[in-house]
């Protein structure tokens, strides 16, 4: 069932949400606790995707898990694909419901409300652009390099992925086939360099590139990860002065703004829903340390 | 035979359908109207809002349990004065009649909200006695009958329009409640509001909610919401709407069979957002199905009972 943008968003004036079954065509694992679902939109929709944005998934038809699931949309195909228009996510299998997900075969029926928030700003067509994405940060931060290096022609990305272990980092290859430059950490030292994202971040190379960089008009920053990683991207972004876009999660009930339970502190406006003020924030907009306390 | 009719009325509000929206569950509306047909609802009930904006409560808001879920919003709202200015004009759009919930933090709050909104073409207050998550002086006006009457009959005294109680199901009995809201001239009573509940995390030792405490809402207390209405029915002079866990029509049936004159559909909204609209659905199904002329004829009908 596709419930489409009719008369109600019309008078509503607001961007239309979907509720629409979609069908799975592939469940893999990529590692041992993540996997890459993709699925198929029914015909009728219609609607746009946009790098950032995301999905509520229905993960069962029982009471528990009793709420939907919310997933970053990696990719997507354009609407206009007429049968055969895909979206992918990738998934890490933490509880009841992604364990649920982890189950569904091909031709499985797919509850879905989206696409859903805020997706990301995509920088001035000029511009360089740097994407920090902490393990499955990448699953939110895939779209946007892919809507930048094949819609847009961005003269560099330059993507820098983040994990504990060589076995999280995720769409490398993928990356680098459409032409982003990419950097790895590892927390064991695996793969790339040794240590945390941030730590790459604070390194005096990495810096003087930046620097180098800055000169050029509209060096962007796009950040996702966990919530302590955002927070150090954010103050170093902030002292040297570059813009960055981060992309949020929080418990989520509604995913649509009704509930009010997705709140995160901002420094002007005070709590903000990450389902539909975000999830992507500018990083000087959160009030990082009242936040970071309550997380 | 006839389409059956499903219309019913409660405190002089008359509903095409006894299906409404729980407030704090559908936003003020908007945020559902790409997908719901807000024209097709008996009433749309609003997230509760005071005399001034709320921030809130920290997070984490919400948390998942057993067939429910806890929340400690903590009312954040927008305030009268924005509600009315930017939030009312689009729900009065569909013709579907708006009740508003309000509450405060003082006698004095409920009485101005109700004297503010007396004019601005709304169908009824519901006035929030309940909150789990907003206390004054550690207790909720709704827990004490002396303090609950004088809210109501504050409000009562302020308002043309129709009164409903939200009562919490947070007390020992039910019963000295209905009496004393029914006593202080509310016109109808919705029951119930969450029952108080908590979440801890076992690895860090902490409460899953940044307040600590919650409201526990959803099918795991539709069981309490249900015997509260029975109760509740068995001593009212008033139309008693029934609210807790409610997700299907067969949940919705249960409610009005114990003596329910409306429902409401909460936290189902988050998982299924035309909940309310299947429950119509279903409800008018069933007549059909038993030859029923009208949901009226059902309401109260519980054998035995
Ligand atoms: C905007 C957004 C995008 C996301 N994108 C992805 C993604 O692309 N890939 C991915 O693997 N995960 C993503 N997550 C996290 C994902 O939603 C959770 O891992 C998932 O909900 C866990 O569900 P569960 O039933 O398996 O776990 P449980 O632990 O059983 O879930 C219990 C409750 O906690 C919530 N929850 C648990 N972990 C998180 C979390 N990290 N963030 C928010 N809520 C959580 C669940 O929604 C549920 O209400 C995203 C979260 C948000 C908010
Ligand atoms: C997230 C959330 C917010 C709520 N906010 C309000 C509120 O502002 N005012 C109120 O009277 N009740 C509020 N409630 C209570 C609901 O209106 C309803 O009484 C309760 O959730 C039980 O119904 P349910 O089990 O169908 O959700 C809220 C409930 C939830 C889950
Ligand atoms: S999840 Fe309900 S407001 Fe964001």
């Amino acid at each position: 069932m596709v419930v489409c943008p009719g008369e109600q968003d019309r008078r509503s004036g607001k961007r239309a949400i979907h509720q629409f079954t979609s069908q799975v065509v592939g469940n893999v694992p990529v590692t041992s606790s993540v996997r890459r679902l993709d699925l198929l939109l029914p015909p009728s929709a219609s609607f746009e995707i946009l790098p950032g944005q995301f999905f509520m998934i229905r993960t069962g038809m029982t009471l528990w898990p009793l709420l939907r699931r919310p997933f970053s949309i990696l990719s997507s195909d354009p609407p206009g694909h007429g049968k055969k228009r895909r979206v992918s996510i990738l998934f890490r299998v933490v509880g009841q419901g992604t364990r649920l997900m982890a189950e569904w075969q091909r031709g499985q029926s797919v509850d879905m409300i989206g696409p859903l928030g805020r997706g990301y700003t995509l920088p001035e067509s000029s511009g360089t652009v740097l994407m920090l994405a902490g393990g499955l940060g990448i699953a939110s931060l895939f779209g946007l390099a892919e809507s930048i290096l094949l819609k847009q022609g961005a003269p560099l990305v330059w993507v820098c992925i983040g994990g504990k272990t060589g076995e999280e980092i995720l769409m490398k290859s993928e990356l680098e086939e459409m032409g982003a430059e990419v950097e790895v950490t590892t927390e064991d030292g695996s793969m790339g360099m040794h240590g945390l994202l941030t730590q790459w971040l604070e390194r005096l190379d990495t810096q003087m590139r930046m620097a180098a960089l800055t000169k050029s008009p509209g060096l962007a920053v796009y950040a996702c990860g966990p919530f302590e990683m955002l927070a150090r991207v954010a103050a170093i972004t902030r002292m040297l002065p570059l813009p960055c876009q981060v992309s949020l999660e929080a418990r989520m009930a509604c995913g649509v703004g009704a509930c009010l339970g997705c709140a995160v502190k901002t420094r002007q406006r005070g709590y903000q829903m990450v389902c539909k003020a975000g999830p992507v924030f500018d990083a000087r907009e959160i009030d990082w340390e009242a936040t970071c306390r309550l997380f | 035979m006839r389409e059956p009719d499903l219309s019913v009325e409660i405190a002089g509000i008359s509903l095409k359908n006894p299906v409404m929206t729980a407030s704090g569950t559908f936003g003020y509306g908007e945020e559902y109207a790409s997908l719901v047909q807000l024209d097709r609802l008996g009433a749309v009930i609003p997230k509760g809002i005071s005399l001034e904006p709320i921030e809130g409560n920290p997070p984490p808001r919400i948390v998942e349990t057993a067939a429910g879920l806890l929340n400690a919003i903590g009312l954040q709202n927008v305030g009268v004065e924005s509600f009315v200015r930017e939030k009312l004009p689009f729900l009065k759009r569909y013709g579907t009649p708006v009740i508003v919930n309000i509450f405060g933090y003082t006698m004095e709050d409920y009485v101005r909200l109700a004297e503010r909104l007396d004019d601005e073409g709304i169908a009824g207050l519901e006035v929030n006695i309940s909150c789990p998550n907003v206390k004054r002086g550690g207790l909720c006006f709704g827990h004490d009958p002396r303090t609950a009457f004088e809210v109501i009959h504050g409000v009562r005294a302020k308002t043309s329009l129709p009164v409903i109680a939200k009562l919490s199901p947070n007390v020992t009995d039910i019963s000295v409640l209905v009496r004393s809201v029914q006593d202080a001239g509310a016109d109808a009573i919705s029951l119930i509001n969450t029952l108080l509940g908590m979440s801890i995390d076992v690895e860090n030792r902490r409460s899953k909610l940044g307040n600590i405490t919650g409201g526990l809402s959803g099918p795991a207390i539709k069981p309490v919401a249900l015997r509260m209405v029975w109760q509740a029915r068995a001593l009212a002079r008033v139309p008693i709407i029934g609210v807790g866990g409610i997700t299907t029509a067969a949940d919705a049936l249960e409610f009005l069979i114990a003596g329910a004159s409306a429902v409401q559909i909460g936290t189902a909204h988050f998982t299924h957002p035309r909940a309310s609209l299947e429950v119509v659905d279903g409800i008018r199904q069933y007549l059909r199905t038993h030859g029923i002329a009208r949901v009226t004829e059902i309401i109260g009908s519980l054998r035995n009972g």
